[in-house]
């Protein structure tokens, strides 16, 4: 069981507290392979998510090196998490992403419900 | 204590039995205080009536001894409307909770004041009619009642205004311990409206229970729509969600809908002081309400609404479609709070800091953008999460909008904090129209310099006449 933590929530934006919830529901704990720091930027709204062994960090201090990064309307991010039109998001340009393909892979199965 | 206060004591617990007549200290002291910054009392006693017989007799007692009464059940109003101010007994009625008649062909019910919302859907739940009753934000073990006496509102105050006006009529005991009956039922027909006799029944609502202790209730039922559909849009900013709120009444799409800010959804979500705003990060949420008698009524609601949010983007307001509710749980459970009603925000009741309040005023919808912002504002400026609920009612003729606060309840300091920025908060709000329902003692006193004094007058008299010894919840409205 992988434990999810927001650091300074008093702090966090919706995006982060919602990817919270999302982290701690998503179908698959995230690979123990993905390590690191990930952007994750919902309208502009930034949250860099920290990946380390059995712990996700949700923090707004900003990404030093991701190791991938998310951008995309709340909406676009939220649909994705469902598993719902994230390639017609994506050809849109609602939803874009950048990082090595299994990064990539292993951090959407993270977050899918 | 007076000797006449004592004899009345010793023939109350005759009546009620000893039981039923509460006066240890911690007793006293919870219900001389409620969850807001309003300055506890301290009642000599706290008498629980189980039925009208108890209650008209209790009554009588206390208007013969000139002991003043404060009724109460769940004590929750933000208004401080059950401190017991000057002494006296409080009378719990929570144990007078029948629901005495549902008529569902004439869609009313007819309860006493201890019936709660989730008791009257329980029982509405029961019959293959659906009807249903507006349900406010406040816990499922409120009363009734009480929300319609104090002209709150409810879930269907978009469609049918404050639930005061849904009072079919009253049965009410007097200060001298005697009955009356309002509306269509004074002339002992069933209580299908207030009209047409003469409308007595406005003598009680919003009044505090300073002219009289109601006893029944007749109020109304709404059919409630086969298919519902509760959803989220995310507005970027204030200024377009109130844009929302003005113009979403007209589609006459919606059962409700609600404007809530930012540090409301952050605490739904678990954060007990949302502090910060990330600029980029959506500013309101707007909850929306559409009900249906079948698929295609309800398809084509959902579609003028899909069509008002294009206009709203092609108008450069930032927000996307709304989310339903059960796809938001999926993401989040917490975020089911608003799926179904009456609902318990234990977020807000269960705040690890005790203290809940606000100002909540009703005004015109025509100065909800500036009032949201200069609300905003002042809350900032006080240190407080600007935590705003803004919703339509009367079809948009009016709406409501609060300002809502949690604070630390044992500490003096911050007492007098919140009070500061409510009074502040109360003075910019009339300054723009809105005036304060469920109206708090400090509130009352900030008016009575702006009342009319015709209106003064004839509410001095009104009171005078009904409550000539000065004993029914006395200090209300700056009487008795």
């Amino acid at each position: 069981m992988v434990k999810v933590r927001v650091l300074e929530p008093e702090r966090m934006s919706l995006p982060g507290l919602m990817l919270q919830g999302i982290l701690e529901r998503a179908r698959a704990a995230p690979s123990s392979r993905l390590r690191g720091e990930v952007l994750v930027d919902a309208d502009g709204a930034q949250v860099t998510l920290r990946f380390s062994d059995q712990l996700v960090e949700i923090t707004r201090a900003p990404a030093v090196r991701p190791v991938a990064v998310v951008r995309g309307t709340l909406r676009a991010l939220l649909d994705a998490a469902l598993g719902r039109g994230r390639v017609r998001a994506w050809l849109a340009g609602r939803l874009r992403v950048r990082g090595g393909p299994l990064t990539l892979l292993r951090l959407l199965g993270a977050l899918r419900v | 204590m007076k000797m006449q206060a004592r004899a009345a004591l010793v023939r109350v617990t005759e009546l009620l039995g000893e039981a039923a007549v509460r006066r240890d200290s911690a007793t006293l002291a919870m219900y001389g205080a409620d969850m807001t910054e309003n300055a506890p009392g301290q009642p000599d006693a706290v008498l629980l009536v189980s039925n009208l017989e108890q209650l008209t007799a209790v009554v009588g007692l206390a208007g013969a001894a000139g002991i003043a009464l404060t009724p109460r059940v769940a004590g929750t109003n933000l208004g401080g409307l059950t401190i017991p101010s000057r002494g006296g007994w409080v009378l719990d009625l929570t144990a007078m909770n029948r629901i005495v008649k549902l008529d569902l062909d004439d869609m009313v019910a007819v309860i006493e004041p201890g019936v709660t919302f989730q008791q009257l859907k329980d029982e509405l739940d029961r019959h293959p009619r659906k009807l249903t009753i507006g349900f406010p934000l406040s816990p499922p073990d409120t009363s009734v009642m009480a929300n319609c006496l104090l002209d709150g509102l409810g879930n269907l105050s978009l469609r049918h205004g404050v639930m005061g006006e849904w009072i079919n009529g009253l049965e009410v005991v007097r200060a001298d311990g005697s009955l009356l009956r309002t509306g269509s039922w004074a002339l002992g027909v069933p209580p299908f409206a207030r009209a047409p006799l003469p409308d007595l029944t406005g003598l009680f609502v919003s009044m505090q229970g300073s002219t009289g202790l109601v006893s029944k209730l007749a109020v109304q039922l709404w059919p409630s729509p086969n298919l519902r559909e509760r959803s989220f849009a995310f507005f970027a900013d204030l200024a377009g969600a109130m844009r929302a709120i003005r113009e979403l009444p007209g589609l006459d799409v919606l059962d409700d809908c609600g404007a809530l800010t930012w540090p409301t959804g952050k605490m739904l979500l678990g954060v007990a002081h949302p502090r910060e705003r990330d600029p980029a990060e959506p500013e309101v949420f707007l909850y929306l309400d559409v009900g249906a008698h079948d698929r295609e009524l309800l398809r084509a609601k959902q579609a003028t609404l899909r069509r008002y949010f294009a206009g709203l983007r092609a108008d450069g307001v930032k927000v996307e479609d709304p989310i339903d509710i059960p796809t938001l749980v999926r993401l989040d459970p917490r975020l089911g709070k608003f799926a179904e009603f009456p609902t318990r925000l234990d977020f807000l009741l269960d705040h690890p800091d005790g203290g809940l309040t606000w100002v909540g005023t009703y005004g015109p919808m025509s100065q909800f953008r500036d009032g949201a912002a200069r609300g905003t504002a002042l809350m900032v400026e006080h240190g407080f999460a600007p935590t705003i609920v803004a919703r339509p009612m009367k079809g948009g003729h009016f709406g409501v909008l609060r300002f809502i606060e949690v604070f630390e309840r044992k500490s003096d300091a911050a007492r007098a904090q919140v009070l500061a920025l409510n009074q502040k908060l109360a003075d910019m709000a009339l300054e723009l129209g809105f005036v304060m329902y469920k109206t708090p003692g400090w509130a009352v006193a900030r008016y009575q310099r702006k009342l009319d004094p015709g209106f003064k007058r004839l509410l001095g008299e009104v009171t005078g006449l009904l409550d000539p010894g000065g004993m029914m919840n006395p200090g209300r409205w700056g009487l008795g």
